[in-house]
């Protein structure tokens, strides 16, 4: 049978369990290999170490010989890091080109049980490159979908990375699209749209009731260039508004993403209470100073903004190189005031033909060195989910969510693009060439 | 065990079908067949050439026939090769797992599960009919899953996601009082697994929305509850009267499409015939009378033969004298379908089975109840293709035809069990699975 001719794994029982010919025992050992060792959390890597992995839980990392009969992955040319996680993703997105009606024939046109079987391949695309998590931050319109997606991987019907969704998602009246339609005519809208604290609060509780992990609120929508040639952006909820549903979602023990721009809206964002700001494109001195004393997290999604422009000589083509141009900087002040960064794509937003690993020289670029991107997309993002110790780290007890690459991706971070080992909750689903 | 197994073969089938469709096929692949079964002849033929151009075949030949420049070469010289079959009654948004177990699955599946798990359940089951080399499908109601099906369809067929050639039904039709969810306090609202009409009007109107929405079927059950009479015959409650089928048959009928009726016996189905049902699903209990309306009108039958053979209860109880005396029924009236000439079509009802037990478990039943192996393998390719409205597009290796094309180990006309092996598939000119590498 042609799964063991894929499964290149120099074992005792990895053919038998491709064809299933015996039961395996109930917490079957598995040693990996690691020539080079990125665990998540080291500033520095380590050479030749042994992972010892029983079940799904790593029991030791070190230095020490394989147990007998265990199964041995020999990675020992490779470099072995954490399954990475993508802090911002939308497997209910299949990218925005216009040519192809761009963001509103998704909603319009493609049926949900259409959304939903992409959404499939979107999810083992995700684990395909090395992300064994996803924080997916809201379905455009495909209401609970994402609840359905991550039951049928955590139930092992179909491959994908664990999940941590957040369903419809909020904004208010003229906050969110679809927009530009004769106003008698009846659009379908990408959130769940509220007025008042009243009805905020109880979107966040219908949503949190459904399933949701997160919530996610659009603290500012539209955006624009002004009169002074500065980037300006409209703010949605009203800081009474935000502050029901972070009231309630903190009730619940779940935390509030927001989606902000500029102020005023990420002023409200920040004084609201948000957990995390996602984009965060224009961060000023204050706003940076006070999300390093509330521990606010920011998920900047910096690569989302370097492709797909439009014209030049247009104000939406101005407008998206504006965006460009000032979340650099901002990004880069983030970082050198502490503030506290984890990965994010954005992917859906873009085809998830593009490689998430593409956001990763931007942070470079940008102020981060080499570990710390990598860091912020293992044992920082782990943080941020509240999975610290149990997510994006190599390390005694974490989940065995183990990825590898070819080459030294802190000299190159382009080898993330190109992960040739994938290992979820210590099963193999991709092994694409023997290390050696 | 069973997840570990089952990501490792899905890695490796996804495998197959990314380098196949992200390489795009060869312009031109030639299949050598060691045995030919096209789909029409009486008899199998020895040492043939298949030509694949564009996803079509070009032509069939003896096996000197020259081999065009740069084409790729597939040796199945060793195999028995067919048309891709076709599966005309399956459920791709059901995947009942358990008989014993299935109306409280059923009743699971409409209450509780959200809707993009169904569709993530699909996607495997679609993959899985054409694993098993059954490149078409006619799903015949999504249970509740509104039109899941379309969506799937779609995705299959912009090369998103693999899986077979489908002609869906959406949503199906039956009447009050017709179709689960039942047993439920009666002021409590349940949802219902098809779209309830009650006259000629709703009904109409049920079969326009569908069509409007992407059906290219329309599916109507016409009995419901089935039980032992007292005089030891199976008794069946009818549904729709015959002004309601009539108002659904002439709709369709008017946009070029077709219904099938799932009937079991007696008014129910003498009213499908009637009513101008295009095919009978099931079929339980067709008396000479029916058998020769269905040959004088051309009515075709789907049995769906095996699904009656899993989950009985005991020997001694109600369910179990039915059951036992369902598929007694059921085998005689097949036996006399098939003497009086009545048009079959393959059909497995899978979704009802589990999507995991094999698909060609039905070809065994039609050999017992009167098919020869060649017979039962024609009903699941040309025969099919014809209920389809798909002759000479699928269900045939032959010149034209879409490029579908299945191997088995073994001589499948000696025992048709060989079909539960299959080794090939190909789809479309691209292969989905292969047994050994391709060069």
């Amino acid at each position: 049978m042609q799964a063991c001719r894929w499964v290149a794994v120099s074992a005792v029982l990895g053919c038998g369990l491709a064809l299933g010919a015996e039961p395996a025992p109930a917490q079957p050992v598995t040693v990996i290999r690691a020539g080079t060792l990125i665990d998540g959390v080291s500033g520095s890597t380590k050479a030749n170490q042994t992972i010892v992995i029983r079940g799904n839980r790593i029991e030791s990392v070190g230095s020490g010989a394989a147990p007998a009969g265990a199964r041995v992955i020999d990675l020992s040319g490779a470099t072995v890091l954490p399954g990475m996680i993508d802090g911002h993703t939308h497997v209910f997105l299949q990218g925005e080109d216009p040519a192809e009606g761009g963001y509103d024939v998704q909603l319009l046109k493609y049926p949900l049980a259409y959304r939903a079987a992409r959404a499939v391949v979107a999810a083992r695309r995700a684990l395909e490159q090395g992300f064994t998590t996803i924080r997916d931050v809201e379905t455009e319109g495909a209401g609970y979908g994402d609840v359905g997606i991550k039951r049928a991987i955590e139930e092992g019907i179909i491959p994908g990375p664990r999940m941590f969704v957040s369903t419809r998602a909020i904004s208010t009246s003229g906050g969110y699209n679809l927009e530009g339609y004769a106003p008698e005519v009846v659009v379908p809208k990408g959130a769940q749209l509220i007025d008042g604290p009243v009805e905020a609060r109880k979107a966040a509780r219908e949503q949190l009731e459904n399933g949701a992990d997160w919530l996610k609120v659009y603290m500012t929508h539209r955006s624009w260039i002004d009169s002074a040639g500065n980037l300006q952006s409209q703010p949605t909820l009203t800081l009474e508004e935000l502050k029901a549903i972070v009231d309630e979602a903190h009730g619940w023990g779940k935390k509030v993403a927001c989606h902000a721009y500029t102020n005023p809206g990420m002023k409200r964002a920040l004084d609201g209470g948000c957990d995390s700001i996602e984009h965060g494109l224009e961060l000023d001195d204050a706003a940076v100073a006070q999300m390093v004393k509330q521990g606010t997290w920011l998920c900047p999604t910096i690569a989302a903004y370097y492709g797909y422009w439009s014209p030049e000589d247009t104000p939406a083509g101005k407008r998206d190189r504006k965006r460009a141009e000032v979340h650099g900087p901002s990004f880069r002040r983030a970082v050198k005031a502490g503030v506290k960064i984890a990965f994010g794509t954005d992917v859906g937003g873009f085809s998830w033909n593009d490689p998430m690993a593409k956001e990763f020289p931007y942070m470079i670029q940008f102020g981060m060195t080499p570990m710390q991107a990598v860091q912020s997309a293992t044992s920082r993002a782990a943080d941020m989910l509240g999975m610290k110790g149990q997510l994006g780290v190599i390390a005694p007890g974490a989940l065995a969510d183990v990825v590898a690459v070819s080459g030294d991706p802190l000299k190159d971070v382009k080898v993330l693009e190109k992960v040739v080992f994938v290992m979820k909750d210590g099963k193999v689903f991709k092994e694409s060439a023997p290390a050696k | 065990m069973r997840v570990g197994g089952g990501w490792v073969v899905a890695a490796s089938l996804v495998c197959c079908t990314a380098l196949a469709q992200g390489s795009s096929p060869p312009p031109v692949t030639v299949i050598r067949a060691g045995t030919l079964i096209d789909g029409t002849s009486g008899s199998a033929r020895r040492d043939q050439v298949i030509v694949v151009r564009g996803g079509r075949v070009e032509s069939v030949g003896a096996g000197g026939t020259a081999i065009p420049a740069g084409a790729r070469v597939i040796d199945l010289s060793g195999a028995t090769v067919l048309p891709g079959l076709v599966d005309a009654h399956t459920h791709v948004l059901v995947d009942l797992a358990s008989a014993s177990e299935a109306s409280s699955e059923y009743e699971s599946m409409l209450l509780k599960e959200n809707p993009a798990h169904k569709v993530a359940r699909a996607t495997v089951a679609v993959r899985r009919a054409l694993e098993q080399g059954f490149t078409t499908i006619r799903d015949l109601d999504t249970e509740g899953a509104g039109y899941a099906d379309v969506g799937i369809q779609r995705a299959v067929d912009e090369g998103l996601i693999p899986g077979p050639h489908m002609q869906v039904a959406t949503r199906a039709i039956s009447v009050t009082g017709g179709y689960e969810l039942e047993g439920f306090a009666p002021e409590v609202g349940v949802p219902k697994g098809v779209q309830i009409v009650d006259g000629p009007v709703e009904a109409r109107k049920a079969a326009r929305q569908q069509l409007e929405h992407g059906a290219n079927w329309v599916k109507v059950y016409m009995t419901h509850h089935s039980s032992l009479g007292a005089a030891g015959s199976i008794v069946d409650q009818p549904t729709l009267t015959l002004e309601e089928i009539q108002a659904i048959t002439d709709e369709v009928h008017g946009w070029g499409r077709k219904v099938a009726c799932h009937a079991y016996g007696g008014v129910g189905l003498k009213r499908a015939l009637d009513g101008g049902c295009d095919s009978i699903e099931h079929g339980i209990s067709l008396d000479d009378a029916a058998v020769s309306q269905m040959v004088k009108q051309g009515t075709w039958l789907c049995p769906t033969m095996s699904v009656y053979y899993t989950g009985w209860a005991p020997e001694g109880t109600a369910a179990g004298k039915y059951q036992r005396k369902r598929v007694e029924v059921h085998g005689a009236s097949l036996r006399r379908a098939l003497k009086a000439g009545v048009k079959v079509a393959y059909g497995t009802d899978v979704g009802g089975f589990s999507w995991k037990t094999p698909m060609a478990q039905e070809f065994p039943r039609l050999v017992e109840f009167g098919m020869t192996p060649m017979q039962a393998i024609q009903a699941a390719t040309s025969r099919a293709a014809e209920l389809l409205g798909m002759s000479g597009q699928v269900g045939i290796i032959a010149p034209g035809a879409h490029a579908d094309v299945i191997a088995v180990e073994g001589d499948p006309l000696q025992d048709v069990r060989a079909l539960e092996r299959v080794s090939f598939v190909m789809k479309d000119g691209t292969v989905f699975r292969s047994a050994q590498p391709l060069r």
